[in-house]
């Protein structure tokens, strides 16, 4: 500390900035091979290439990289980028969820601000074919989510509240439009 | 009839006494259990039914507003009187979350969610509360009301009615 101080000191005496420090990283790191393919892959990022031959040539180090990696029993998944589940299993995932908790829930309000119920809305319209089908089997409150996400409200608003002629409307327009 | 699921969600529910009286059905919630229907989902929103005439606002006026419409009138406690029949409104501050009826024999009769009917013999036995964002929670009751059994068979077959008829 009282080194530091004093080093301090002397080069605003001097004058001139003190050196940087070499800090060592104990960072394991991969084999010599691998580490160059690697970067020579991650190197032709697809902002950089343009044409084909360059992008196919990426594409092979990367294959390439990664069957090595295989082959070594090198863990690639901290590399790589997690493969996106299904939608379908995402959407059951979290409709189970969303009924786990609010199977006591009277307010319709209170059934659309559950964190489960946003993010499938949040699934846009990639979802609705689900809902439509979860509709017709178990008659789960997807009401607001279907018109939240496709803007539309097929059945009459004296109907509202009616679950039956409201799953009615919406079984229907999905029919129409062939999503179910 | 004993539901671990029940009593696990509504900690005083087991030690208060209930009943299961029906199976569980999606077609109504609490609100319409109050009211006597047991074929719309009552909520104020776009999504609910709600007597056309009251404004669709999530609030404690709007319910009593409705509930005067079928024949109730604000009271100041739970307690049972001959003659009469009661509600209960239960809130978390100024946002209802569920309603409970008064039977003859003066226990209670409730809707939970999707879930079956009960009969819990103290007003208590649904109280929730819990961390925010009080998902399901109950609150307490905030509102009693009554009206005449007189008046609830007559306003049940004018509802029978305008139901049969849509």
């Amino acid at each position: 500390m009282m080194q530091d101080a004093a080093t301090s000191s002397l080069h605003l005496w001097l004058g001139c900035p003190p050196r940087p420090r070499v800090v060592e990283d104990y960072v394991r790191k991969l084999p010599k091979v691998l580490r160059c393919k690697y970067e020579f892959a991650s190197s032709l990022s697809p902002a950089k290439t343009t044409s084909g031959t360059s992008r196919h040539k990426r594409d092979k180090a990367i294959q390439n990289w990664i069957v090595r990696a295989q082959f070594e029993n090198i863990p690639v998944q901290q590399s790589i980028a997690v493969q996106p589940r299904p939608i379908e299993t995402r959407f059951h995932e979290l409709a189970d969820n969303w009924s786990q908790n609010t199977w006591h829930v009277s307010s319709i309000t209170d059934l659309r601000a559950h964190p489960s119920y946003k993010k499938i809305i949040e699934m846009g319209w990639d979802v609705v074919p689900l809902l439509l089908r979860d509709l017709q089997q178990t008659h789960r409150f997807w009401f607001p989510a279907l018109s939240e996400i496709t803007k539309v409200r097929p059945f009459d608003p004296g109907d509202a509240g009616n679950v039956k002629r409201m799953s009615d409307a919406w079984i229907a327009w999905g029919k129409k439009k062939r999503l179910i | 009839m004993r539901s671990l699921l029940l009593e696990r969600t509504f900690r005083k529910l087991f030690a208060a006494g209930y009943e299961i009286t029906s199976p569980q059905s999606t077609d109504y919630n609490c609100i319409a259990w109050a009211a006597h229907d047991i074929h719309h989902k009552w909520w104020p929103n776009d999504y609910g039914y709600w007597p056309g005439w009251v404004k669709r606002e999530e609030t404690i006026p709007s319910f009593i507003r409705a509930f005067r419409l079928l024949g109730y009138r604000e009271c100041g406690d739970s307690c049972r009187q001959f003659g009469y029949e009661k509600v209960a409104v239960y809130a978390i501050g100024k946002a209802p979350k569920h309603m409970a009826r008064q039977l003859l024999d003066g226990s209670w009769t409730s809707k939970l969610g999707d879930a079956e009917d009960i009969t819990h013999y103290t007003l208590d036995a649904v109280e929730s509360y819990g961390p925010a964002p009080f998902y399901g929670e109950y609150g307490a009751p905030v509102v009693y009301m009554r009206r005449l059994l007189v008046v609830s068979w007559v306003v049940r077959f004018i509802q029978f009615v305008w139901w049969k008829v849509r």
